[in-house]
C-alpha cells in the first residue's frame, strides 16, 4: 500500500505498462525502512467455546520476528494455531496478551493494515461480481481509484492467469480461480508485507507452479511474505526461514538452507514430522507425568 | 486525500457494492413483481366503482408499500454482515485500512440505497396503478415518501446493529417485530399508561422513549383521506429523531463489533 | 439493471391491461353475483382449501366493516375507553355536533381516539408529531362525512362473503339515505335476502326501507314493510330464542314495532291493537306497542306501569 504512494500522497505511477512484477516493485517501491516487518511478543490467543464455559487457549506465549524482505513459512499441524496467529496479525482477533506489531504499528490499526497485502485461508468472493468489480472495491478501499487502479486490476488479473475473465460473474469460477483472485487481491496497491493463509489451497499443480513464481517475483521486488502452508515443497522453494509452531507454541524455526531444497521438500518433510512428533512426546510427559 | 474524503469513498464504494450485488441477485424482481401484483389486485377492486372507492384504493396501495418496503428494508440489511462473514470476504475487506465501524456504515448505506430503490418502485408502481383511475395523491405524498426514507434509515440501523447480536433469521424476525408491530406497541402505551401502577407506568415511559416509534413516520394515512401537508418543523423535528435513532443502532452495533473475534 | 428498466414498464402495462380485462368481466355495478346456495357451501366446506377460502372472505368482511366506521371520521383511528378511562371522566368522549337521527351511524359514546388528546398527553413533543402526522380531530364534537364514500364497501363486503348481514342491512340503509336511492336500496336488500332467507335483521331492515319511503317519499308502502315486519317475527319466533344474538333480538323488536305503526298508518286499527298486544308477550317493555295502546283507550297487560316506561325508555322508531 504504502509503496504505491507518492510521498505528497498523490497516487503513484500505473504499474501497467511495468513489465515483470519484480521490476514493477524496484522501480516504484517506498518500501518501509524498518529492519522488523512482523514482531509478535508473547502472543496469547483463546476462543469462547460458549457461554459459562472456559476459554480455550489457541496460541501461548508466542514470540517471533519477520525481517523485512525475509520470507518466512510458518509452519504446524491441523488446528495448531497458525490461523488463529494470522488473524491476531491481521487484527481479527483480539489477543488475550502480548504485542504484535506491523512495521512499527499495532496490528490490526489502519495504519498496519495499509503495509499489509492479505490472502485468507479460503474465501468466496462476492458471486454477483466480477474479477474488475471485486478489485475496483478493494482498490477504493486502500485508496486507489481512477485510470490507475483500473490499469493494475487488468494487469493483475493477467498474472494470476485470470485475464479475459475479467468481466466474467466469480458464481462462474472454480475454487482454483477464485483463489487466484485473492492472490490478485492481496497484491494490489504493492503491500510491503503479504500475509498468505494456505496460497495454493484448491489450485491444481500447474496452478501452484504459477503462483509459486508469481511469488518469487514478488520476493525479488523486496516484499516481505509470511505465508502458512501444507505445501512442504513450495515453502522450501519459497522461504528463507521456517518457524513450526504445534498446540499454540513455537517448536522451532530454522533457515530453509540448500539441504532442505533438494530432494523437492522430503528433508523438509521429515523436519516437520520429526519436530512434530517431539513436540507431542514432550507435551505427553508434560501432562502424564 | 483529505481522510473525510476517503471514508465518504470507502463508504461509497462498500454501499455500491452491496447495491449492485442486491440487482444482480435479482431481489429487486422479486419486489417489483410483488408490488405489481399486490397493487394490481386492489386496483382490480377499484373497478367495481372507483369514485368511491378513492380512499380506500390509496389506502390500500400505501399499506402495500409501507409493509413491502419493511420487509425489504430488513431483509437487505439482516444478510448484509452475516453473508460477508459466512462467505468469509470479511477478511480482505477489513485487511484494508478501514474501520469495522466504516464496515458497518458502508453496509447501512448500501442497505438503505437498496430499500430507498425498492420504496421508489413500489411508489411508482403504486402511483401508477392510482393515476390510472385517475385519482391523485397531492403534495402531503412527497412528505409522506420524505419521512418513509427516515423510518427506513432506522429500521436499516437497527436490523444491522441486531445482526452483530443475532443470527440472520432472529436478526429479521426481531426487525420486522419492531416495525411492524410499532403501532401496536405504540396504541398499548399510551392505552396502558393511565391504568397502571405508578412503576410500571415508569417502564411503559422508558420504553416508549427508548425504542424507535416508527409509526411516528407513517403519514399513508393522512395521503389517503386527502388531508393537507404536516408542518415543516414536524418533518425537522422527525428526521433529528431519525438521526439520532440511526446513529445510536449504529454505534451499539459497533461497539459490538469493535472486539468481536472473526 | 438494464432488463430492469425495459421489463418493469412492460410487466406494469400487462397488470394494467389484465386488470382491466378482469374488470370487464367481473361487470362492475351494483347487482352483483348472488352468493352461494345451501348446496354449494356444503359442497365448497368438504374441501380443505375452500374452507381456508371461505375463512378469508369472511375476514375481509369484517375488516371492511371496520374500515367504513374509519371512512366516516377521515380516518381517524378510534377505540373504546379502558376502565380505568370509564371511571375517570378525564379521557376525551366522542360526540355528534351533525343529525344522527341517520341509521347506520354508530353511536360512540364509550370511545375514545387512538391518539391520545393534547391534555391528557405524557409524551410531549412526541405526542405532537403523533397529533400532526396522524389523521386526529378533537372529536368531542364532530360530524361524519358523506356516507356515501362508503357505500361501495358495503358492495365489496356482501360481495366477499354474502351472509354479512350487518353489510346488507346497514348498506341499504346508507343507499336509502342517498336521494332517489330507495329502488337501489330495496335491490341490494333483496339480494341480501336471497343469500339470507331465513334473517331477521333483513325483514326488518326491508319494513325500514319500506316505511321509511312511505313516511319521506309520499309512498305507500305500508303493506309491504307490514308483510316483512310479520316474515321476520314469523322467522324469529320459529327460533329458539336462546339462540338469538342481541342484533336478531333487537330486530326483531323493530319488526313488531314497525308492524304496530304500519297497521296504525293504514288505518287498521283492530290489526294494530292486536300487534300491539302479541308484541307485549314477547317484549312487555316495549314502549311503542304501550304508546299505541294507550292511545287508544286499551288496558295495559297486568304487572306494569306504562307511563314510566315512557319515561325512562327510548323508543322511537
Amino acid at each position: 500500500m504504502s509503496g504505491c504512494y507518492a510521498p505528497d500522497g498523490t497516487d503513484a505511477v500505473s504499474p501497467a505498462n511495468s513489465g515483470r512484477l519484480s521490476e514493477f516493485f524496484m522501480t516504484t517501491g517506498m518500501r518501509s525502512q524498518t529492519a522488523t516487518a512482523l514482531s509478535l511478543d508473547n502472543l496469547n490467543v483463546s476462543y469462547s467455546t460458549g457461554p459459562m464455559k472456559p476459554k480455550r487457549r489457541v496460541v501461548e506465549d508466542l514470540s517471533l520476528e519477520v525481517q523485512a524482505g525475509e520470507v518466512v513459512g510458518f509452519l504446524g499441524p491441523n488446528g495448531a494455531g497458525k490461523s488463529s496467529t494470522i488473524k491476531a496479525v491481521m487484527g481479527f482477533l483480539t489477543p488475550d496478551s502480548g504485542t504484535i506489531r506491523v512495521f512499527d504499528e499495532p496490528a490490526g490499526t489502519p495504519a498496519a493494515n495499509s503495509k499489509i497485502g492479505y490472502l485468507p485461508e479460503v474465501a468466496l468472493y462476492y458471486p454477483f461480481l466480477t474479477p474488475m468489480e471485486t478489485l475496483w472495491l478493494y482498490g477504493k478501499l486502500q485508496r486507489l481509484g481512477g485510470k490507475a487502479l483500473r490499469d493494475e486490476s487488468y494487469r493483475l488479473l493477467n498474472l494470476v492467469g485470470l485475464g479475459g475473465k475479467e468481466k466474467q460473474p466469480l458464481r462462474t469460477f472454480s475454487k482454483g480461480m477464485q483463489q487466484r483472485l485473492g492472490i490478485a487481491q492481496a497484491l494490489l496497491g504493492n503491500p510491503d508485507l503479504l500475509v498468505l493463509d494456505e496460497v495454493t489451497s484448491g489450485v491444481d499443480p500447474i496452478g501452484r507452479r504459477h503462483l509459486r513464481e508469481i511469488l518469487a517475483d514478488v520476493r525479488s521486488g523486496g516484499t516481505t511474505i509470511f505465508l502458512s502452508s501444507h505445501e512442504l515443497d513450495e515453502v522450501a522453494q519459497l522461504c528463507d526461514r521456517v518457524i513450526l509452531i504445534h498446540g499454540g507454541r513455537k517448536q522451532d524455526e530454522r533457515p530453509v538452507d540448500d539441504r532442505f531444497r533438494q530432494g523437492i521438500g522430503s528433508a523438509l518433510e521429515n523436519y516437520f514430522i520429526t519436530t512434530i512428533q517431539q513436540a507431542e512426546e514432550q507435551y505427553a510427559k508434560e501432562n502424564n507425568p | 486525500m483529505n481522510i473525510f474524503l476517503f471514508k465518504l469513498t470507502v463508504w461509497g464504494a462498500l454501499a455500491y457494492t452491496a447495491v449492485l450485488e442486491s440487482i444482480r441477485r435479482k431481489d429487486l424482481w422479486v419486489a417489483a413483481i410483488l408490488a405489481v401484483v399486490m397493487i394490481g389486485a386492489a386496483s382490480v377492486i377499484g373497478h367495481f366503482g372507483v369514485r368511491g372507492l378513492e380512499m380506500f384504493l390509496k389506502d390500500v396501495t400505501l399499506t402495500v408499500v409501507n409493509i413491502l418496503s419493511v420487509i425489504l428494508a430488513v431483509l437487505f440489511a439482516a444478510r448484509q454482515m452475516p453473508e460477508e462473514i459466512s462467505r468469509r470476504t470479511i477478511y480482505p475487506l477489513l485487511a484494508r485500512p478501514v474501520t469495522r465501524f466504516d464496515l458497518i456504515f458502508g453496509k447501512f448505506l448500501g442497505a438503505l440505497t437498496l430499500s430507498t430503490i425498492s420504496l421508489l418502485t413500489f411508489t411508482v408502481i403504486g402511483w401508477g396503478a392510482l393515476l390510472y383511475f385517475g385519482l391523485g395523491v397531492g403534495a402531503i405524498f412527497w412528505q409522506y415518501l420524505l419521512l418513509r426514507f427516515f423510518s427506513l434509515a432506522i429500521i436499516c440501523a437497527l436490523t444491522i446493529a441486531l445482526s452483530l447480536f443475532l443470527t440472520p433469521q432472529a436478526t429479521a424476525t426481531m426487525a420486522l417485530l419492531l416495525a411492524i408491530g410499532s403501532s401496536t406497541f405504540s396504541t398499548a402505551v399510551t392505552m396502558l399508561h393511565g391504568s397502571v401502577g405508578s412503576a410500571v407506568r415508569k417502564g411503559l415511559e422508558v420504553a416508549y422513549f427508548t425504542l424507535p416509534q416508527l409509526d411516528l413516520f407513517d403519514l399513508s394515512k393522512k395521503v389517503s383521506y386527502g388531508w393537507k401537508p404536516i408542518s415543516g418543523t414536524t418533518v425537522l423535528l422527525l428526521l433529528i429523531y431519525a438521526v439520532v435513532h440511526s446513529a445510536i443502532f449504529l454505534m451499539v452495533g459497533a461497539i459490538r463489533f469493535r472486539r468481536q473475534a472473526l | 439493471m438494464r432488463m430492469f428498466v425495459v421489463v418493469l414498464p412492460l410487466l406494469i402495462t400487462g397488470g394494467l391491461l389484465l386488470n382491466h380485462r378482469l374488470a370487464q368481466i367481473v361487470k362492475p355495478d351494483l347487482a352483483a353475483p348472488v352468493g352461494m346456495t345451501k348446496a354449494q357451501q356444503t359442497k365448497l366446506e368438504e374441501v380443505a382449501a375452500a374452507s381456508l377460502f371461505g375463512q378469508f372472505r369472511s375476514n375481509m368482511a369484517d375488516f371492511l366493516w371496520m374500515k367504513v366506521d374509519k371512512y366516516l371520521h377521515s380516518g381517524v383511528d378510534l377505540r373504546g375507553l379502558t376502565e380505568e378511562e370509564k371511571r375517570h371522566q378525564q379521557t376525551q368522549r366522542i360526540g355528534h355536533a351533525g343529525d344522527e337521527s341517520e341509521k347506520g351511524h354508530r353511536q360512540h359514546a364509550t370511545e375514545t381516539t387512538i391518539v391520545l388528546a393534547k391534555e391528557n398527553d405524557w409524551r410531549g413533543v412526541l405526542g405532537d408529531i403523533e397529533r400532526d402526522v396522524k389523521p386526529y380531530l378533537d372529536m368531542r364534537n364532530h360530524s361524519h362525512r358523506d356516507p356515501k364514500e362508503a357505500l361501495p364497501l358495503f358492495r365489496l363486503m356482501t360481495w366477499s362473503n354474502p351472509h354479512f348481514i350487518p353489510g346488507y342491512a346497514v348498506g341499504a340503509m346508507m343507499i336509502a339515505h342517498q336521494e332517489k336511492a330507495f329502488d337501489e336500496a330495496i335491490r341490494f336488500i333483496r339480494e341480501g335476502e336471497i343469500n339470507n332467507p331465513e334473517s331477521i335483521e333483513i325483514q326488518s331492515t326491508f319494513s325500514y326501507l319500506y316505511m321509511r319511503a312511505s313516511y319521506f317519499n309520499g309512498k305507500d308502502n305500508y303493506a309491504e314493510a307490514v308483510r316483512h315486519a310479520e316474515r321476520g317475527i314469523h322467522i324469529a319466533r320459529a327460533r329458539d330464542p336462546e339462540t338469538l344474538i342481541a342484533d336478531e333480538r333487537e330486530a326483531w323488536q323493530e319488526c313488531v314495532r314497525r308492524r304496530v305503526i304500519g297497521y296504525r298508518e293504514m288505518k287498521q286499527p283492530y290489526k294494530a291493537r292486536q300487534a300491539a298486544l302479541e308484541g307485549l308477550t314477547d317484549f312487555p317493555e316495549d314502549v311503542t306497542c304501550r304508546k299505541y295502546l294507550e292511545s287508544v283507550g286499551e288496558p295495559l297487560p297486568k304487572g306494569t306501569s306504562g307511563v314510566t316506561l315512557l319515561k325512562t325508555q327510548n323508543g322511537t322508531d
